[in-house]
């Protein structure tokens, strides 16, 4: 069987769990490619105009794999963390799915409740082999590739606070922050003007008290809060426009970063590719952190200044 | 210490009864002048920019306020909804939930000094009304239960408002009526007064023509539906037009179905003595074209449009705030269901930038299409051998 995983929304989040998962049942995946013109295209056409960008996109590349896979998968992440909720909007996906494209597209679900992946995986996998051994080596063994993903990640992020460019953090849902047609690049725009991008979803998740009820608010909350201890030049804070989730949360992060006085910058995406805008900014910007780390090394030694 | 000055937000004629107990328990009650442009303009001033609207509002309700002298926020969230995927829904994942805090964030940098009581935010609602109030938790049930009556007979004034509006023989009679009816109920504080009234006694005198409306049910989210400053009018704009409407949501059916507690839930039911279909009921209706909770009440949005087609009304409004998570969410569903059961679906998105010219045009064309459709209807009946 040929099962579809949208290249969008959970995907990147959790990018070798569902391959891996589904390789390891004996399934061929088709992986929808990284967003391009055409899929944009279709989101723009099917997805509704009053959701995120991120949200539209999916319908873009399920769109894309319609013909391509016989089940699309679509996880439904009630919550990634104990307590707390994922974005509602997510939820609806398979359901909106068939309003639009017709009732013959098929979707495999996946529940996953407070962070805790066993159990659907399980039931899901049930559904797809009846080897029960089968199900239980995929389930581990896709366990295990996020588990590796987390530590390249961690490791990857490491290296970067030992970097001796400046520092920049940007933050935002993994589907914002990685796919980079959607954001016009912009973690390699600022690698080409000498900063060191850090994503937030590379930072190490310690556990805190919060009162974001939403895993994604919650845990970028919580990230910020570590990564902000470290030296840091700048935050970019990425969001879609329309994006409730941000709604909320870049009001508390803005206070947060403001609290540690470091150059913050908020950026609203919506479906418009035209570069120049984004260039102008991120220009902005960083001419405005290396002002800055001139300033403060100016006033650390102040015969430099001389 | 200086005494505290209460406000809350305004949530349609709710503050009615709210204020009512609130005084009852000794508290002082300043309630936030009536909305106008300039209450959403200044909401929205100083709110997040992608924020929906009933938060503009509400904080534009709360800097009103505060020139009026207030000095503390009462404000409820109902932090049991949506806490399990089943019965998720009720603003628990959505954006409603962060309310409290948020408020908290954006009135500090406001640089209003205001004291918040977030109610249902951690411990139990009597618990934390006792340590504001200092009264017994006898005392506080009683009031509850009055100001809970009053709640409810107010929303059934108002649902009778729609019905007596859309065929009244004179202009702003009913609206009167609904007036005088508003001011007696203020007064009144004793539960076996509210029980004995009938409400439909009030509009006794308005004369009204005979004829059958057309019937318009509405559907969305729910401050939407409850404020009428917030969604233009458009309950008074249809019933002047003479459609009779019919509201999928109110706020006690709102804490009903999903009640603070379980005791609470209990009481409510039994001293409101009305009957509402559970969540289970919904999500059955819904269950066809969506499979789960969206948050918020966007499963009761779809079930909701699917009764009022069984029910025979003439079409559906959908009304949301622009971007609202669960509304947003369901919107592709009900146009479907719209094309599947042949049933006219109007949805109005809401901002802060809405006149109140723009919702009257659509209003008037949608009133225009769904008479036209019944007068087609009525023909196809009339032919011979039909």
């Amino acid at each position: 069987m040929k099962i579809g995983i949208p290249r969008s929304l959970f995907y990147y989040k959790h990018p070798h769990l569902w391959t891996t998962f589904f390789g390891e049942l004996g399934g061929e995946v088709v992986l929808s490619p990284r967003t391009n013109r055409q899929i944009l295209g279709a989101a723009v056409r099917y997805g509704e105009d009053e959701s995120c960008l991120a949200v539209k996109l999916v319908f873009g590349h399920i769109w894309y794999l319609l013909d391509r896979c016989d089940r699309i998968f679509a996880p439904a992440y009630y919550g990634l963390e104990p307590g707390r909720h994922s974005c509602p909007k997510f939820l609806g996906v398979p359901d909106i799915s068939k309003c639009i494209f017709g009732p013959h597209v098929q979707f495999l679900r996946c529940e996953v409740e407070d962070g805790i992946f066993e159990p659907g995986m399980l039931e899901l996998g049930k559904t797809l082999s009846t080897n029960g051994r089968t199900v239980k080596r995929a389930v581990a063994e896709a366990l295990a590739a996020q588990e590796q993903y987390r530590r390249e990640l961690t490791a990857k992020y490491q290296q970067q606070l030992s970097s001796e460019r400046p520092k920049i953090v940007v933050i935002g849902h993994n589907y914002v922050i990685h796919d980079s047609f959607a954001n016009l690049n912009l973690l390699s725009k600022l690698e080409e003007r000498g900063m060191e991008a850090i994503t937030i979803d590379s930072v190490p998740l310690i556990p805190r008290e919060s009162f974001l009820r939403w895993d994604f608010a919650y845990e970028a909350m919580s990230q910020l809060q570590e990564v902000l201890a470290h030296d840091i030049a700048g935050v970019i804070v990425l969001s879609n426009f329309n994006c409730g989730v941000d709604a909320i949360t870049v009001p508390f992060v803005e206070d947060e970063v403001e609290r540690h006085d470091i150059p913050c910058m908020h950026l609203v995406l919506d479906e418009h590719t035209g570069e120049t805008g984004i260039i102008t900014r991120v220009d902005t910007f960083v001419d405005t952190v290396k002002m800055r780390i001139e300033r403060d090394a100016a006033s650390v030694h102040p015969a430099a200044v001389r | 210490m200086t005494q505290r000055v209460f406000t809350l937000p305004l949530c349609g004629n709710a503050y009615i009864p709210f204020k009512g107990a609130a005084e009852q328990l000794g508290l002082e009650v300043v309630v936030p002048p009536p909305i106008t442009n300039e209450t959403i303009a200044l909401g929205a001033r100083y709110s997040p920019e992608g924020i929906c609207l009933p938060f503009k509002v509400i904080i534009g309700n709360y800097l009103q306020a505060i020139e009026k002298g207030a000095n503390s926020v009462v404000f409820y969230i109902n932090s049991q909804a949506g806490s399990k995927k089943h019965g998720g829904g009720g603003g628990g994942m959505c954006r409603f939930r962060h309310y409290g805090h948020l408020q908290q964030l954006v009135m500090s940098k406001t640089g209003a000094n205001v004291e918040f009581f977030i109610l249902g935010e951690g411990g139990g609602l009597v618990e934390q009304v006792k340590e504001i109030t200092g009264k017994g938790t006898w005392e506080i049930i009683r009031t509850l239960r009055v100001a809970i009556k009053k709640l409810r007979l107010i929303e059934l004034l108002e649902e009778l408002s729609w019905r007596f509006r859309a065929v009244e023989k004179r202009r702003g009679a009913t609206s009167k009526a609904l007036k005088k009816a508003l001011t007696y109920l203020e007064g009144v504080q004793d539960f076996r007064t509210l029980d004995g009234l009938d409400p439909e006694s009030f509009f006794c005198g308005v004369e009204t023509v005979e004829q059958e409306p057309l019937q318009i049910g509405v559907v969305g989210e729910f401050y939407l539906l409850v404020e009428p400053a917030s969604n233009c009018y458009v309950f008074e704009m249809l019933g002047e037009l003479g459609v009779e409407v019919h509201r999928h949501l109110c706020l006690s059916e709102a804490v009903l179905r999903y009640p603070p507690s379980f005791i609470l839930g209990k009481l409510m039911a039994w001293w409101l003595n009305m009957s509402i279909p559970s969540r289970a009921e919904i999500a059955e209706i819904a269950r066809p074209y969506l499979s789960c909770s969206v948050a918020g009440h966007g499963r009761e949005s779809v079930a909701d449009t699917i009764r009022f087609h069984d029910a025979g009304c003439d079409g559906v409004l959908h009304l949301l705030p622009m971007g609202c998570m669960p509304e947003v969410t369901v919107r592709p569903i009900l146009r479907k269901v719209s094309e599947d059961y042949n049933f006219p679906v109007l949805t109005l998105s809401f901002d802060e930038l809405i006149s109140e010219g723009a919702i009257r045009t659509r209003i008037e064309t949608f009133v225009d299409v769904l008479r036209l459709r019944r007068e087609r209807r009525r023909e196809r009946h009339a032919l011979p051998g039909s």
